[in-house]
């Protein structure tokens, strides 16, 4: 391995903390049109699309802890570096820079429409995008060790309220909308999972934010418990709004879940609950944006040896910020976001089990053992 | 690196680097044994490290110690120039306060000697009783007064005394007070009148003696005026530390428990009492906590107020780190868990420190009702909380952005008592919470007489007259006084007021941006709350970082079933009691041991 990089988060983060981080952080792309997405490619079978990429997901983070293993202690940028050469290995780290600085954007941008379109229509979008980036940037200024733990206190609350509005909806459940049971046919539903399997892109994360656990193994269990945790949260959630809305109608609505919330009514007196979904909405949204704006400063860092990220965040931000508002309007932010999710994030996907490959190949590493 | 902290600290200078922040634990999860014993071992350790340094200091000082102490010294053999350097310091004759009282023991010839002490501080019976001792002296040896060296005595007088007596005689002989000090300096003679013992200065010796007789006004232990509770002990702290350590070690009847002393404050000399379990608490916490109080240099220490901002790591965040106690059952019950205790003179409170936000929650009486009992208090005790954060920001977002939220019938009444108010609702809600403020400050500063005639006027111009006027609706009133309601149940004093100004700025956030605003501002208190940390521990802890036990957050177990003190104080023992605290209970071993003996017993 080169010369060792400057770390630049001294602590750990503790498993749970980390599952739940990780989790909210994937979760919150539910709240999107990423269900939409997938209902479109596996119609009335989309569940067993979404069951497709489990298996595929924890394959590629099998290959993301081999080389997690291979490197123990270093970051991305370290493996890429020590398995691939300088100049390759800082070329890939570029890209998955980009990768990660565009879903930062376009997350942020998709948000921000989202909650302009549903909650304040005639809020300037400026002024509600503010709010995103100031808490993003408190959070990133301030580390993981905050963003971790207030992870963990929302993790509850927000499984609580997916779960109060899955089990309120479910007498408006029509079981037919399941059939025909193979959807599309079971050749397109495997395409639709490999097609999907980008949206997991996020799991790189966990090698950017490597060094932040204290061992392999709770790297390993972190990985994987928030792979199936999200995984199955999608299940159910595609579940619901095909049986809901039908896979014709679920293909069309972007605001899929918004409007299971307003399907709620109990009694006249419980109804319209969204706005109160809503609140837990933007909770995840900002440990989404603050995680990955943290991310894309903490590796920059070690792109560039800096020991310290915090001088990196309101660069990047305002960067994130004035990209952000390129997109013309919220269906071109739709279509760039469903272009970036799929290109982008299956070549971020790609590059640690290519560093892998290279690695092995060229005999780099090779602490396969320690943990 | 040095560098890009200098960067961070320019720009953001209130935060703390990585290397700044005081750590007691940040373990998260529950350690492993090996862990916990690695932590016991490095206790250990640094225990014996501070015992050998202080026995290292000690072989150092000691062949020179007894001499250095009496170089030191700056008192003479002579009383007359003891005597005048005294009154310049106190300003006698036109201070009245100090008392110099001239007399002569009876030896023969006689020596002159000079008692003083501070009119009012003291107790005159047992000055009397020294007093009377010293001069129904019988006729004592001679002794040749000790030459006077003008280069160690600068300060010495033109005569030099001829005759003394000894002092140790008069010490071991004499002396029926209790305590009794020599003294070698006039600060330290100053230092003794001052905090109410009697000085006696005699003619011919280079040292004074100091007589504990104080006896402070003070008023008998009473009732807490802020922790009430239905049951329990009735007792409170007083304005003096030491029946205030009594009452505490009433509760405590351990050798363990371990009272240190500091002055702290140039003007005031303010003592403050540092409480804690030796050999429980984390010896670390205790290091910290003593270079903190030794670290302060104030002017005037007064309140406990102002000693707490003094320690905490965040002394300008609305929620304290610390708790302020007038209960001894309570300071008892923190210290066996592993707390240190602060106790300042002429206060009637104690600051147990470090705590967290649940602790915050937490009153003297939930262990003494039934465990169910309990919990559904605590649980609508985080009701209240919740509700006197949150209620009037969510009125305003509900009604200004998210309307379609409310059902039609509730919709259409609150649209009707608001028809003819004249003011945006954000206005109402602010004007009647700031009207709330000001009864509150005034029914607290006026005189308990006139109180209720203020809550009368108030009641009836705020509940009837600015509704009948429609200058407000009835509606914003509810919702003022349900959550002003609501701000009472948390059961600290400083939180409250805390929670008051953090509802303050979610209102104008939910105003601005509705729920959205709302949400976005509680994501940034998380974050805040999540980092702020006091004497180490982390607020939110046992939650985030999530540590063992957690049981007593939400629900509250029986303290029989109570078996480990908090993970977040690192105390030496973890355990607080054996695991099966009823020993006649033989379900209490069946449960444990996970089979049922009376089922066996029945086959």
């Amino acid at each position: 391995m080169s010369k060792t990089h400057a770390t630049t988060y001294g602590g750990h983060i503790e498993p749970r903390a980390g599952i739940r981080l990780i989790v909210i952080t994937m979760i919150s792309m539910l709240f999107l049109h990423y269900p939409v997405l997938a209902i479109s490619w596996g119609g009335p079978a989309t569940w067993q699309l979404v069951l497709m990429v489990l298996p595929l997901g924890l394959v590629i983070f099998w290959l993301y802890t081999k080389l997690a293993n291979r490197f123990p202690g270093a970051s991305l940028c370290q493996m890429a570096e020590a398995a691939t050469g300088r100049l390759i290995g800082a070329l890939l780290m570029v890209l998955v820079l980009v990768w990660l600085m565009g879903h930062l954007t376009l997350n942020l941008r998709d948000f921000t429409e989202t909650f302009k379109t549903t909650l304040l229509p005639i809020t300037p979008i400026s002024i509600i995008s503010l709010l995103l980036i100031l808490c993003a940037a408190a959070a990133a200024w301030t580390g993981l060790e905050g963003l971790a733990r207030v992870s963990q206190l929302l993790f509850v609350p927000i499984y609580l309220m997916l779960a109060l509005v899955v089990v309120l909806n479910l007498p408006h459940i029509d079981a037919s909308q399941y059939f025909p049971f193979w959807g599309f046919g079971l050749k397109r539903t495997a395409l639709g999972a490999l097609a999907f399997l980008p949206m997991l892109s996020e799991i790189t994360l966990l090698l950017i934010l490597g060094q932040v656990f204290r061992s392999a193994r709770v790297f390993r269990q972190v990985g994987r418990s928030a792979l199936i945790i999200y995984i199955l949260t999608g299940l159910g959630m595609v579940l619901l709004l095909v049986g809901l809305f039908g896979s014709p109608d679920a293909q069309i609505n972007p605001f899929a879940l918004f409007s299971v919330a307003r399907l709620i009514s109990i009694g006249r007196w419980v109804e319209r609950i969204e706005a109160v979904m809503i609140a837990f909405w933007v909770m995840a949204a900002c440990v989404r944006i603050s995680l990955l704006l943290y991310a894309a400063c903490l590796h920059l860092a070690q792109l560039l040896r800096i020991p310290n990220h915090r001088p990196l965040v309101l660069p990047l931000l305002l960067i994130a910020e004035a990209l952000s508002v390129l997109p013309e309007d919220f269906a071109a932010v739709l279509r760039t976001d469903q272009f970036w999710m799929q290109t982008a994030g299956a070549v971020a996907l790609a590059i640690p089990p290519l560093i892998l490959i290279v690695a092995v190949m060229r005999k780099k590493g090779g602490h396969s053992r320690a943990s | 690196m040095a560098l890009w902290n200098k960067i961070a600290n320019a720009i953001d200078p209130s935060a703390p680097s990585a290397d700044a922040i005081f750590t007691l634990s940040d373990r998260g999860a529950q350690p492993t044994a090996e862990q916990s014993g690695l932590s016991r071992l490095k206790d250990a350790m640094l225990r014996a490290q501070r015992a050998l340094t202080h026995i290292e200091n000690l072989a150092q000082a000691l062949p020179e110690g007894q001499k250095a102490v009496e170089e030191a010294g700056d008192l003479t053999p002579d009383l007359c120039t003891n005597l005048d350097r005294l009154k310049a310091i106190f300003n006698i004759p036109s201070n009245k306060d100090v008392v110099v009282r001239p007399f002569n023991l009876m030896t023969d010839p006689p020596v002159e000697c000079t008692l003083l002490y501070i009119d009012g501080m003291t107790n005159g019976d047992r000055i009397n009783l020294a007093m009377h001792t010293m001069m129904q002296l019988p006729r004592m040896d001679r002794e040749r007064a000790e030459p006077i060296d003008p280069e160690t005595h600068p300060v010495g007088g033109d005569r030099v005394p001829e005759w003394t007596v000894s002092l140790d005689r008069i010490e071991r002989e004499l002396m029926v007070s209790a305590a009794v000090i020599r003294l070698h300096d006039i600060k330290s003679c100053i230092d003794a009148l001052l905090v109410g013992d009697a000085v006696i200065l005699i003619d011919g010796q280079k040292s004074a003696l100091e007589i504990d007789v104080k006896l402070y006004p003070t008023r008998s232990v009473g009732e807490p005026a802020n922790e009430r509770t239905v049951w329990g002990p009735r007792d409170s702290f007083i304005e003096s530390i030491r029946p205030n350590v009594v009452l505490v070690r009433r509760r405590m009847k351990d050798p363990r428990l371990v009272t240190e002393f500091f002055t702290i404050g140039r003007v005031s000399r303010s003592w403050v009492g540092m409480l804690y379990l030796n050999g429980l608490t984390s010896p670390k916490l205790v290091a910290e906590v003593r270079r903190r109080l030794s670290s302060i240099d104030l002017d005037m220490l007064t309140s406990v107020g102002v000693l707490q901002q003094s320690i905490e790591d965040r002394p300008n965040s609305v929620l304290p780190g610390t708790m302020v106690t007038e209960r001894p059952d309570r300071t008892a019950a923190y210290l066996s868990e592993g707390n240190v205790v602060l106790m300042l003179d002429n206060t009637s409170q104690a600051l147990i420190c470090p705590v967290t936000f649940w602790s915050l929650m937490q009153t003297a009486e939930d262990y003494n009702v039934r465990p169910w009992t309990g919990t559904a208090v605590r649980w609508i005790r985080f009701l209240g909380l919740m509700l006197a954060l949150l209620g009037p920001a969510l009125y305003i977002a509900i009604v200004n952005y998210h309307a379609d939220m409310l059902p039609t019938e509730l919709l259409l009444f609150i649209a009707k008592s608001r028809e003819k108010v004249p003011m945006p609702s954000l206005v109402e809600l602010l004007a009647m919470d700031l009207s709330f403020w000001l009864i509150l400050e005034a029914t607290a500063r006026i005189p308990s007489e006139l109180g209720s005639t203020i809550g009368l006027i108030a009641s009836l111009i705020l509940g009837q007259a600015v509704v009948q006027a429609k200058i407000v609706g009835p509606v914003v009133l509810i919702v003022v006084a349900l959550t002003s309601l609501a701000a009472f149940v948390v059961p600290n004093y400083l939180t409250g007021i805390g929670l008051r100004l953090i509802r303050i700025t979610l209102v104008a956030a939910a105003a601005v941006l509705g729920m959205y605003g709302l949400v976005g501002f509680f994501f940034g208190l998380l974050l805040y709350l999540v980092h702020m940390r006091t004497l180490g521990v982390p607020f939110l802890a046992p939650l985030a970082p999530l540590s063992r036990p957690l049981g007593e957050l939400g629900d509250m177990p029986p303290d029989y079933q109570m078996e480990t003190r908090p993970g977040y104080t690192r105390t030496i023992d973890e355990q607080r009691q054996p695991p099966v605290v009823r020993a006649w209970d033989t379900d209490s071993f069946a449960d444990r041991e996970g089979k049922s003996l009376k089922g066996a017993e029945r086959e």
